[in-house]
């Protein structure tokens, strides 16, 4: 179904008519006769299945794609009654500003205050407006305590945070955000959400893409789902009231074993790394199921990284399966642990996506039946990378489980899943833990947590 | 369909493809005799001219790549800047009667007429300026042509690793591209 809608009579803020796009190498179209109206000061929400094509309509809209993707484009995109078709991203900034979902493509310099400085200085602000707009950005987005720190030492959810500090400080007409939420804590999106509505009271636009709607309840004027190609008005009303949150009951630090017979897996003796306050120490048994929480910045993915061997803790030691990890190698920890990184653009190196998960000792069979169980069989031959975000934390996923580790480690990859990727993804966990293995995992989503129901490691900034 | 004109993206493409073509010849260069490092560096140099020709695809695409090189050169030698003009010229006006670099055979013959007239236009005016070996190797025009041949076949290699490379990421969505 087509949908094409105008409120009131004023000119709307964009207008996409007939889009169409279609990406290289492919004879379908992803998009197809796209029509929507963003009128100043709403919020419009786009929502749909992983890989359903919402971020490439946010790169046709912003001139991302074609010109920097290649592909092809028919139809036009209108800005304030002007076409902006042709437009470069660099034009079509004056007016828009956009978040990709990966927070690691869009930062460029070497540290947090300095990132800031860096858009306003490019959109040409007086000095001394740069200084104010800079100091206020960094309370309203508390990155104070953080301002002279090196970007790439930041969490994921800092650097949306950072990300979002710069576009919001700019105040451009129209905001396109690419799961804005993903990464960030439960402080960070009841900020966001507040600036959301202050913006849009304002005036500015907001487009958005989400898959957590829940979290959006009341907000959007309108929401969108994209599937096969084409916008669907939905009513998120319709949508089921959200579980009771895990992430609301009280948190246990050291969790003990389910049962005092299970066979411990791994074990923390005082590990500290870094600034961080020393971690907590903990046990894991096999078929636990445990979740690192805290605030964004707190040390979960250094945790993660300890345990996987990346990192080599200043203080204390580790062990796995009755062994001392002090003096071990990456490579010989990566025998029993298996960990899927936050950007799975890291760890995806195959040339299709079944030769990703056909390793060593991996069996057709069982790579089919991995596949099948994170939805990724029909796209078995496609190339890693031309997956969505989210189809890639599945394969990266799919690929970590298909060597069968006894303890898989899980950062953050639960971002990007439609409602029932995520259940999928979600089963085959299950499974793995069924079967005796251990999950340690971290994520800010409270479904995650319900329907895993976790043992809950907290971990203090 | 090509957009015909250059833009930022463009500009630095090319110059992280010279930087890739800079680094390796200085890497291979010192490993071989001097009438021998362009035949030894084309296998290398081969993949980032390929590279840069798939991902720029316009006519002038080797010329954006290797004049900066020759401009940057002129205080050591405006012998080899010399060199570097007259093998781009070479090729890109071989090329531009064919058309672009967005074809695959396109891009062959401009890997292997680089490599090849480099070898030939190298040694013969190293012969004219420098002497030395390269004049000895001037009476011996069976040696230069083999040379060139040699330096052909190399470049060759670098256009089919390339274009290995070239294909990964046409796969990927990364590269819009015909093989």
């Amino acid at each position: 179904m087509m949908t094409r809608n105008t409120i009131g009579n004023s000119q709307p803020l964009l207008e996409i008519q007939d889009l169409s796009f279609t990406h290289v190498g492919q004879s379908e179209p992803t998009l197809e006769a796209i029509n929507l109206n963003l009128n100043a000061g709403e919020l419009v929400v786009l929502a749909g299945a992983t890989g359903s094509g919402k971020s490439t309509l946010l790169n046709c809209l912003t001139g991302i794609a074609p010109e920097h993707t290649g592909g092809k484009l028919t139809g036009q995109v209108i800005c304030q009654g002007e076409d902006i078709t042709g437009w470069s991203v660099r034009q079509r900034s004056r007016f828009m500003g956009i978040v990709l979902q990966n927070v690691e493509t869009q930062l460029f310099t070497e540290r947090v205050e300095e990132e800031i400085v860096f858009g306003l200085e490019n959109w040409n602000f007086p000095p001394q407006q740069i200084q104010e707009l800079t100091q206020a950005a960094l309370v309203e987005f508390d990155l104070m305590s953080q301002k002279d720190w090196r970007i790439f030492k930041l969490s994921a959810g800092q650097k949306q945070r950072l990300l979002l500090t710069c576009l919001l400080t700019r105040h451009p007409n129209i905001l396109v955000l690419d799961e804005p939420f993903a990464f960030l804590d439960t402080a960070g999106v009841q900020l966001l959400l507040e600036l959301l509505q202050q913006r849009v009271k304002r005036g500015q636009s907001v487009l958005l893409i989400e898959h957590r709607l829940e979290l959006l309840r009341g907000l959007p004027n309108r929401t969108y789902g994209l599937e096969a190609g084409c916008l669907n008005c939905w009513d998120l009303s319709e949508l089921p009231t959200p579980a009771e949150s895990l992430f609301q009951t009280s948190a246990s630090t050291h969790p003990g074993p389910r049962q005092s017979n299970a066979r411990i897996v791994l074990q923390t003796h005082d590990i500290s790394f870094g600034g961080y306050p020393a971690f907590p120490n903990f046990k894991v048994v096999a078929g636990d199921i445990v979740l690192l929480k805290g605030d964004n910045g707190c040390g979960k993915t250094t945790l993660l990284k300890l345990l996987s061997g990346l990192l080599k803790p200043n203080t204390g030691w580790l062990e796995i399966e009755g062994q001392d990890q002090t003096n071990k190698k990456v490579v010989q920890i990566a025998q029993t642990v298996g960990f899927v990184l936050q950007n799975p653009n890291h760890q995806l190196f195959a040339e299709s996506v079944s030769a990703e998960v056909m390793q060593p000792g991996v069996t057709t069979a069982q790579a089919q039946q991995l596949l099948e169980q994170l939805n990724l069989s029909y796209c078995s031959d496609k190339h890693p990378h031309a997956l969505s975000q989210g189809q890639k934390r599945r394969l990266a996923l799919g690929a970590v489980l298909a060597r069968q580790p006894t303890i898989c480690l899980l950062d953050e990859i639960m971002v990007g899943q439609d409602a029932t990727s995520l259940e999928l993804m979600l089963k085959a966990l299950r499974t793995f833990t069924e079967e005796g293995g251990a999950l340690i995992f971290t994520s800010h989503d409270p479904k995650v947590a319900t329907m895993l129901q976790p043992h809950i490691i907290a971990l203090d900034e | 369909m090509i957009n015909l004109n250059w833009n930022l993206r463009d500009y630095v493409f090319a110059a992280f493809m010279t930087i890739g073509m800079v680094a390796s010849v200085f890497i291979i260069g010192p490993l071989v005799p001097p009438f021998l490092d362009v035949v030894a560096w084309g296998p290398v140099g081969g993949i980032f001219l390929t590279l840069g020709m798939a991902r720029l695809q316009k006519r002038g695409s080797v010329a954006l790549m290797v004049f900066p090189l020759a401009v940057l050169v002129i205080p050591l030698s405006p012998a080899i800047t010399l060199y570097l003009v007259l093998t781009v010229l070479f090729t890109e006006a071989v090329v531009f009667f064919r058309g672009n670099y967005r074809l695959k055979r396109n891009r062959l013959l401009g890997t292997v007429l680089f490599f090849a007239s480099a070898v030939a236009i190298g040694i013969v005016g190293g012969g004219l300026m420098v002497g030395d070996v390269f004049a000895e190797l001037l009476t011996k025009p069976w040696l230069i042509a083999l040379l060139s041949l040699s330096g052909a076949i190399t470049g060759g290699i670098g256009w089919w690793l390339g274009e290995n490379i070239v294909s990964q990421l046409k796969r990927a969505g990364k590269l819009d591209d015909d093989l």
